[in-house]
């Protein structure tokens, strides 16, 4: 069955991309459903956060890969980044990547000063 | 509701904070500092003229415990100098008010309230979750939250087991649980962290009660950004009341006939016993000892009735995180391991790895406290607040109120032996020095050991630790005890302190056994204080106590034979070793009262 790229992929560019944890090994992706996916996405990840992220995170699941457009995110606090974390790992025992694209530099600078860059 | 026995005790206000004193503060100082110099005065004669080389066994054992105890008491004179409270503001509204948003949209501020229970009565939990519920805040659009955060599972599965979540259902309140009690207290934390989205959480433990305005009172802190938690004074409105020492007589020895009745009213009417019988009072804790470590920004979290910053304990939690992976990575890269690989297992490794909010540890609240103040990017501050914002139940039972401080005692010497603050990079001085002297004071059974079998060791020996009780020594020694009690009366100004040395005394052999077992390296466990009251588990608690009390009375009775029949060598040394058994004998004596004390009114409600 032919697959169609997500339209966020279009503006994928190595220098807003941040390419978080593979699963070991490659264990095939679960099916997940997608209604699943938009609950993580708008109750779970920045639940902690301001109201605006639940409205404007845009994000898309393909091919094994959960893309989350960070274009409106202007900032990522410690709390939201602990919860990116916990979602990470939660799709990841799924064996889905994710890949966090558009994000700032301030963004990518607070993650490497977190020593988080590996993982996320 | 249901009723219990602390009703009795619910009209009970609490008291005011110590007022702060310029002129109290400089008279403290001075005092403290020619404390310091006597008492170096004292251990300086000591060590060059009193030592007894012909019985180096007993002196030098003595003269050490003396110094040690010394190093205590120089601690205490640094964490008493002076009173820096915080300057109290309103309650913050908007999230703006406690973080610098960075471009995000503002939005009012979140609050939830965790109230923490494992096996307590749900009915009592219940006066928690009201008294939870009455509290106030000033801004509607501000969400308060509260959580009942199980860690007995009790939620319907075991139709024998009280049903927890059916009582917050009832309250109208959130219930969060989980399926294993990993981590304990800070892993039931953890577990509500990951469920809810407070910008500020308070914890409350079943029993806390919290007061209207505690919210009120402690939000308005965290406008300065760097303050990661609030903690309130824990104050116990159930300790026990000063009882009349004629009813207890009577009471106790059954007496009814009505002449010796009025007898003993007329000998022991006016004199009061056994109030707050098992030392339960913490005032001289909160209201001194943690508040005026705020000039040092080293007051630690004490669990109940602290207020916290969600981000400070995040970035915490991700630094240890991020630490651990680094490690991983750096341990494979020694493996010479392909880059590919090393990606794999750093994977491996997360899925592994928990975002631990609060330390996994039996003292969680100190151990997180010591990280947070020694994290150099942040500076992370604390706030002891020196009002009372909340009312709790204390231990009712020697057996509990020992269980409750042996875990304190093994939870902190566990540090000192691990990860020792004393040593801790990120620490300022103030901070390394007030956090040593709370693991200091875990290390006094060594030498209330050596305090406690020194008058007896004369009374068998007749062997004295010193060369003599001359004019010098009483010179040295009563100048530096005068000023020493002169000095933590004006540091604790208007808190008596009896009952807390008379604990700090008895408490050798609970201390002495945390301190052999953390060092033998065995695991410390978190002990939950029962709130219920423990029956006939004492005698291993006051055995110890009751054997070197049996033994100077036996050393007095035979030297006091030896001094009628005129063979004893040394009578000034008698009396200052009867004296000073005496005063041993007073203090050990709390706890074996303790051990025995029964109320004189029975509580007839459910304790």
């Amino acid at each position: 069955m032919e697959e169609k790229l997500p339209k966020v992929n279009a503006d994928l560019s190595p220098a807003s991309q941040i390419t978080a944890g593979k699963a070991p090994g490659h264990v095939p992706p679960l099916p997940v459903e997608e209604s699943e996916l938009m609950r993580i996405r708008s109750e779970e990840l920045f639940q902690s956060g301001s109201e605006y992220p639940t409205r404007e995170l845009a994000g898309v699941y393909f091919n094994g890969i959960q893309y989350f457009d960070f274009t409106h995110v202007p900032y990522l606090s410690n709390s939201e980044m602990a919860r990116l974390v916990n979602l990470l790992k939660s799709l990841l025992k799924k064996g889905i990547e994710i890949k966090l694209v558009n994000a700032s530099a301030q963004i990518q600078q607070k993650i490497r000063s977190m020593g988080l860059e590996s993982i996320l | 509701m249901e009723k219990f026995y602390f009703n009795r005790f619910d009209d009970r206000k609490p008291y005011h904070a110590i007022p702060d004193s310029t002129f109290r503060t400089y008279l403290f100082q001075f005092a403290g500092i020619l404390t310091a110099f006597a008492g170096i005065a004292y251990l300086r004669w000591r060590w060059q003229h009193s030592l007894n080389y012909e019985a180096m066994w007993f002196s030098l054992p003595l003269i050490l415990a003396e110094t040690l105890c010394f190093i205590g008491t120089l601690l205490l004179i640094i964490n008493f100098w002076s009173f820096k409270d915080a300057e109290k503001t309103p309650p913050v509204h908007y999230l703006s008010e406690i973080e610098d948003l960075h471009g995000r949209a503002d939005r009012p501020v979140m609050i939830d309230v965790f109230i923490a229970t494992y096996n307590e009565d749900v009915e009592l939990v219940r006066y928690s979750i009201r008294d939870a519920k009455k509290m106030n805040y000033p801004y509607t659009d501000v969400p308060v939250r509260i959580y009942v955060l199980d860690d007995g599972r009790r939620d319907g599965r075991d139709p024998s087991r009280q049903n927890m979540k059916k009582v917050a259902q009832e309250e109208g309140v959130g219930y969060l649980i989980r399926e294993h009690n990993k981590g304990y207290k800070a892993g039931n934390l953890k577990n509500a962290l990951d469920q809810t989205k407070g910008d500020l959480f308070a914890i409350l433990d079943a029993d806390t009660r919290p007061f209207p305005d505690f919210l009120v009172h402690t939000t308005g802190y965290f406008r300065r950004r760097k303050v990661a938690w609030v903690q309130t004074p824990q104050w116990f409105y159930d300790t026990t009341p000063a009882e009349p020492l004629n009813e207890v007589i009577k009471s106790r020895l059954g007496i009814r006939n009505r002449r010796a009745a009025r007898l003993i009213d007329l000998l022991f009417g006016k004199i009061k016993i056994n109030e707050d019988i098992f030392g339960n009072d913490p005032r001289l804790f909160y209201d001194v000892i943690l508040r005026k470590r705020n000039l040092y920004n080293a007051a630690f979290c004490c669990g109940a009735g602290s207020v916290h910053r969600r981000e400070a304990v995040m970035t915490l939690a991700l630094k240890d995180l991020a630490r651990e992976i680094r490690r991983l990575e750096t341990d494979l890269l020694r493996k010479r391991t392909y880059s590919n690989e090393i990606a794999g297992e750093t994977r491996t490794l997360l899925l592994e790895q928990d975002i631990i909010p609060f330390k996994f540890h039996a003292s969680e609240d100190i151990y997180t406290s010591i990280m947070l103040h020694a994290d150099k990017e942040n500076r992370w501050e604390s706030i002891q607040h020196p009002d009372i914002e909340c009312k709790m139940l204390s231990t009712q039972d020697l057996d509990s109120w020992i269980k409750q401080h042996q875990r304190y005692a093994e939870g902190s010497l566990d540090i000192a032996f691990k990860d020792n603050p004393l040593f801790k990079k990120g620490l300022t001085l103030g901070q390394r020095l007030c956090y040593f002297n709370t693991i200091w004071s875990y290390f006094a059974p060594l030498w209330i050991l050596v305090f406690l079998l020194s008058p007896i060791l004369f009374f068998f020996t007749l062997t004295l630790p010193v060369q003599g009780y001359s004019f010098d020594f009483f010179k040295y020694f009563i100048f530096f005890q005068v000023l020493n009690a002169a000095t933590i009366t004006l540091g604790a100004w208007g808190i008596c302190t009896k009952r807390g040395d008379q604990y700090y005394i008895s408490g050798f052999w609970f201390m002495l056994t945390a301190l052999v077992s953390v060092a033998r390296g065995k695991k410390v466990k978190f002990n939950v204080t029962p709130k219920n009251k423990q029956m006939g588990k004492h005698m291993q608690h006051i055995l110890p106590h009751l054997v070197i009390i049996g033994l100077g009375l036996l050393g007095i009775a035979y030297n006091i034979a030896l001094l009628a029949t005129g063979f004893h060598p040394t009578a000034a040394g008698f009396a200052a070793n009867a004296f000073w058994f005496l005063f041993n004998a007073v203090n050990l004596s709390i706890m074996i009262r303790a051990a025995y004390w029964k109320p004189l009114e029975p509580y007839d409600e459910q304790v």
